[in-house]
């Protein structure tokens, strides 16, 4: 018997190391990331398909007609220019000089079948967009919706409507040709092997391959990128950020972003009906404590949807103040009779129920916070961290709902109130409603001057946190980490640019 | 011989039916039905889109019509869709087998080519100091919860000394290196002590005497005689851990981020992904029932004592 | 030899221990182990906090403490309750051998044998969705069956016993029979498997907590405990060793005293590992 066993182990030892795949090449960039994955609906890179075209932007695969620059402003970048024939009409010039990796030049009629696709099968985009017709003659695009729509240009940032030749799908393959400095060899639900595009039309592209993998677990990306198995990583835990902070062997890119962290109220839920509940929940917690410490200082607080450095942004003052809650809760009839702690009404406790999902993981450190925040007001939270929200909110189990959200990804407001204030809008999970706050967003689509329309915004920001529809607790600051030898690699505000032709491993 | 083994492959099957009934019927504990998940991405859909969709999908017929029309496509080799990705879940679940094969495979072995060795050891030092010291190792062992070990292999070997890899899913043989010892340690433990009773136990046997008395040296008596007669009893044990390894793996996987079955069920479980979930438990399951069969038969083999015993199964 | 005296005591003495443990929970804690003070974040272990804090600036000792209750009763009357539904099951079924109700019985055990036992447990738990209870009643489902067919197993062999026969002849019921001489003759072995199991359900429930499936923050179970605190492993050990630790030691402590009954009860023999456990 013994005489098999060990024999035995030592093939299979022996069998493993032979099956390994020799990927390991040192002019491989290897990429951890925990924005990737099946559970965040991005894992592939048909910008069609919810939110894949996120990856095929983030990872330098594709390229939209237009680019955020570091303001968050649309600047071209597959376009050459644009302009408004009409409130309307929107003509598009593109460059001559980018061609798809399959080959085929990128012309206004390969923009206009990608673009049409797009409409067609992707309904935020459709909704969003709101394209009546396209029109396409040699390089020139001509996009006419049907009302007015001065944001048109900054949806066009969005990765859904990142250009891929739509000529190179087929049906057994999840790979796309792009005009990115990158080409898709490999995608699965957990890794994007991606190869130099030679023949980019920006320039040569530093970097031989990409290996993007996806890694759910922020300490296994941690250890990874500290074991050398990485080259850079995103999305670390804040705690493992001192690790390499102080390290001279590492690097560190940061910058603000408009991803939120906020909390919807649930407008049907009895309780929450009462204006002066809402307002308690939002005096309770202490925003600061909680950027400066749960996530280390690796974001900033919140008192609306965008960060204060934006033109629309609402800069920050404190509402932590449990004193006036405490007041407010008695004003409403809500004291603790019973002496557990809790405060109660006609002999019913006051509970609020805390629905999450713990994919992001600020979420569930705020969840739990928060629930001590409350607790110390009287207030009893029942903390629900599923990742299958979904059903609980259409089910009405849940009062209040954090989520992340980034609230202004193609640099334009309205973005963020068209999904969150009307009361048919997708995001607009607690049926909020507001007449005034819709008559000032019909208003924001009418205007087409920019500091106009931040002054909407701001007004509309301040209204709905007056009426605590949506609670703001703080602001992302999003950083990569990298080792010493990386070169053209840092963090972008929008959070989907990444991987460029300037990445480079000394 | 032959009725034996036919005998007991079909005793096998009411069981078999009795797994795919709890596994179907487990599904229907679940909040939200195909119909929900389908439409989950689109935000509200009225009821009455749904229904219709139920009603396409079959799901508006009693529970036993539905039943009997998964087993038979389960027994045609279609066990569904995933409602994530809409590939086949059983070719989803065999992509994932090998890892997880693999894992139960090394570990079993490795904790066979320790504890065999370990056990006798203790056996033959019975009550003395080195017995008393691996006993104690044993029992740290088999007490030591999974994830910690795993958490602090990673900490020491891939952080501090940097010597293992972290993200094993690389193909590489050290990849595999950690999770192996971290599944092998429980397990090694375990049988280092039944080992150890089961040579204790063996080494009062008549046969033992009679050996030693006709001067058989103490080696020979433990290879050939001893070694032979635990055997039995280790492939029945073997044959149980395969089992519970093939979904005590899930942490392990989950930790060292290998694509096995384990991390695909709580992937699965994660995503609300239910047929994949139910190919998970439905073929894990007949994996380890053909173990066990395996291993009976193998038992029988050896020793025809057990075929003419075990009249009954228990 | 060590008398049976003392082999009594090296059973019981540690899980009393443990048990007063868990009694003692919350009320021995220095500390309010949910009051977060985030001023107070990750601190080392120290005079104030001897187990340090964890990134709410709880106190780590306060929470394994508070958490003793719940990982370890919770493990505790699982494994009683798991114990005396097979028991109960399995007797009846060995009792009314070859009757309808014995065969559904049997079917049924070897039904839920023949599934690998953590993945009846995640699957269960996991379509009922996370929870403290869900996950406790996903391993009941999953752990009745070995002692369903230990006691079977048990009263089979002596239901036709002489003894047996008397007392039916003496005019006894079958629930008296049941009662007063067939369980006494399951329970010895059943105690055995029992006092083995606890340990492997303790594990199996942390196991549970740690990938998602069980106890539900604020609470301080242990296996959530590390899970949620595994980022920090390198920044603050002590979070995720503290709870670490005491999961260890409390399935020593059970295993000890499993080991000390088992060899109390029958020494001669070495059949634990032949029953199903979660590993």
């Amino acid at each position: 018997m013994i005489k098999i066993l060990y024999p035995l182990l030592a093939a299979l030892l022996l069998l493993s190391g032979c099956g390994g795949k020799q990927t390991d090449d040192k002019a491989c960039f290897r990429y951890g990331t925990t924005a990737y994955g099946t559970s965040l609906d991005n894992a592939g890179i048909d910008p069609h398909q919810s939110y894949q075209g996120w990856s095929a932007i983030r990872y330098g695969v594709g390229e939209t007609l237009f680019r955020l620059n570091e303001q968050s402003q649309p600047q071209p970048w597959l376009a050459q220019k644009y302009e408004y024939i009409d409130d309307r009409t929107c003509k598009i010039t593109l460059r001559d000089n980018v061609t798809f990796s399959s080959g085929r030049k990128m012309t206004a009629a390969a923009a206009k079948e990608c673009l049409e696709q797009l409409i067609a099968v992707h309904s935020r985009a459709a909704a969003d967009l709101k394209i009546r017709s396209i029109a396409a003659a040699g390089q020139e695009l001509t996009i006419q919706t049907t009302e007015p729509l001065p944001a048109l240009i900054n949806y066009l940032c969005d990765p859904y409507a990142c250009i891929m030749d739509m000529q190179s799908k087929t049906a057994n393959s999840n790979l796309l040709a792009g005009t990115g400095p990158f080409i898709a060899q490999r995608v699965t639900a957990q890794e994007i092997y991606l190869q130099r595009n030679p023949h980019y039309w920006a320039g040569p592209v530093q970097t031989e391959a990409v290996l993007v993998k996806g890694i759910p677990d922020g300490d296994t990306l941690a250890m990874a990128l500290q074991s050398g198995e990485l080259d850079a990583a995103q999305g670390l835990p804040y705690a493992s950020l001192r690790l390499f902070r102080n390290n001279p062997a590492f690097k560190l890119s940061s910058t603000e972003t408009s991803r939120v962290f906020q909390a919807a109220l649930n407008f049907s839920s009895p309780v929450l009906q009462d204006p002066r509940i809402r307002a308690v929940i939002a005096l309770a917690v202490d925003k600061q404590a909680f950027a400066a410490t749960l996530l280390e200082g690796n974001g900033t607080p919140a008192a609306g949807p965008f960060p204060g450095n934006l033109p629309y942004g609402t800069s920050w003052r404190s509402s932590y103040d449990t004193d006036t809650a405490r007041n407010l809760l008695a004003a409403a009839g809500w004291q603790d009779t019973d002496g557990d702690g809790y405060v109660d009404k006609g002999g019913k406790p006051l509970t609020l129920r805390w629905l999450t999902y713990p994919a992001r993981q600020e979420l569930p450190l705020l969840a739990e916070a928060a629930h001590d925040y409350l607790k110390n007001i009287g207030i009893k939270a029942e903390v629900n961290i599923t990742d299958n929200c979904a059903v609980f909110l259409q089910n009405g189990q849940w009062d209040i709902y954090a989520k992340s959200f980034v609230s202004a990804p193609t640099g334009d407001p309205e973005y963020y109130f068209t999904t969150h204030i009307p009361s048919s809008s997708a995001y607009n999970v607690g049926h909020y409603h507001n007449p005034q706050a819709e008559q000032l967003l019909q208003n924001l689509r009418g205007t087409a001057d920019t500091s106009q329309r931040a002054q909407i915004a701001r007004q509309l920001s301040q209204l709905i946190t007056d009426d605590n529809a949506y609670i703001y607790y703080a602001h992302l600051k999003m950083t990569l980490v990298m080792k010493n030898n990386v070169r053209g690699f840092s963090a972008h505000p929008s959070d989907y640019y990444e991987i460029t032709a300037a990445l480079a491993k000394e | 011989m032959k009725k034996f083994l036919l005998r007991q492959c079909l005793a096998v099957l009411p069981i078999l039916l009795g797994v795919t009934l709890i596994t179907f019927f487990l599904l229907q504990l679940a909040a939200e039905d195909a119909a929900d998940m389908l439409y989950r991405q689109y935000g509200a859909v009225s009821e009455a889109v749904k229904a219709q969709t139920r009603a396409q999908l079959g799901l508006d017929r009693p529970l036993y019509v539905q039943y009997f029309s998964w087993l038979l496509h389960l027994l045609s080799g279609n066990a569904g869709y995933s409602y994530i990705s809409g590939l086949p879940v059983s070719s989803i679940f065999w992509e994932r087998l090998p890892t997880t094969l693999f894992l139960a495979a090394a570990s079993l072995l490795a904790a066979l080519c320790i504890s065999l060795p370990a056990g006798f050891y203790c056996a033959l030092r019975h009550n003395k100091k080195a017995d008393y010291l691996l006993q104690l190792f044993s029992f740290g062992g088999s007490s030591m919860p999974g994830f910690l070990l795993a958490l602090l292999l990673i900490y020491f070997f891939s952080v501090r000394l940097q010597a293992a890899a972290v993200l094993s899913s690389s193909g590489s043989l050290t990849a595999f290196v950690l999770p192996v010892i971290t599944l092998t340690v429980p397990i090694a433990a375990k049988y280092t002590r039944y080992i150890r009773g089961e040579v204790l136990r063996e080494l009062q046997q008549p046969y033992v005497y009679g050996a030693l008395l006709r001067g058989i040296p103490k080696n020979i008596i433990l290879k050939q005689y001893v070694l032979h007669a635990i055997s039995l009893n280790m492939l029945t044990v073997t044959a149980m851990s395969a089992g519970s390894l093939l979904g005590g793996t899930a942490i392990i996987e989950s930790i060292f981020m290998l694509d096995g079955i384990g991390r695909l069920t709580v992937e699965a479980i994660v995503m609300k992904d239910y047929p994949v979930l139910q190919a998970c438990v439905i073929w894990s399951t007949l994996i380890f029932i053909l173990v066990n069969l395996a291993a009976e038969l193998l038992c029988s083999r050896l020793d025809p004592r057990n075929s003419i015993f075990s009249q009954e199964r228990l | 030899m060590i008398s049976q005296k003392t082999t009594f005591l090296r059973a019981i003495l540690p899980v009393l221990l443990l048990l007063a443990l868990s009694a003692a929970g919350t009320w021995a804690a220095p500390h309010d182990p949910f009051h977060q003070q985030l001023q107070q974040a990750l601190l080392p272990p120290g005079d104030e906090y001897i187990c340090g804090t964890d990134r709410y600036g709880r106190c780590v000792f306060c929470r394994v403490l508070a958490g003793a209750p719940l990982s370890v009763l919770t493990a505790l009357s699982l494994t009683i309750a798991a114990s005396l539904i097979g028991t109960t099951a399995g007797i009846y079924g060995g009792y009314y051998h070859g009757s309808v109700a014995d065969k559904f019985l049997l079917h049924l055990t070897n039904i839920v044998l023949a599934f690998p036992g953590m993945m009846l447990a995640l699957a269960i738990a996991g379509i009922a969705g996370g929870g403290m209870l869900t996950a406790a009643a996903a391993l009941l489902c999953s752990s009745w069956a070995p002692y369903a067919r230990l006691a079977r197993r048990q009263v089979i062999t002596i239901r036709h016993a002489p003894y047996i026969e008397a007392a039916r002849l003496c005019g006894c019921t079958d629930t008296e029979i049941l009662f007063r001489y067939l369980l006494p003759i399951a329970v010895k072995p059943v105690l055995i498997m029992a006092a083995a199991n606890i340990g492997t359900m303790l594990l199996a429930l942390a196991g549970l907590s740690f990938l998602g499936l069980g106890a539900q923050p604020p609470a301080a179970e242990w296996g959530s405990m590390i899970s949620s605190s595994r980022s920090l492993l390198q920044v603050a050990p002590w979070t995720v060793f503290t709870p670490g630790c005491a999961l260890f030691i409390a399935v020593c402590c059970f295993n000890f005293s499993g080991n000390a009954l088992h060899d109390l009860l029958e020494p001669e023999h070495n059949n634990f590992l032949k029953e199903r456990t979660y590993d």
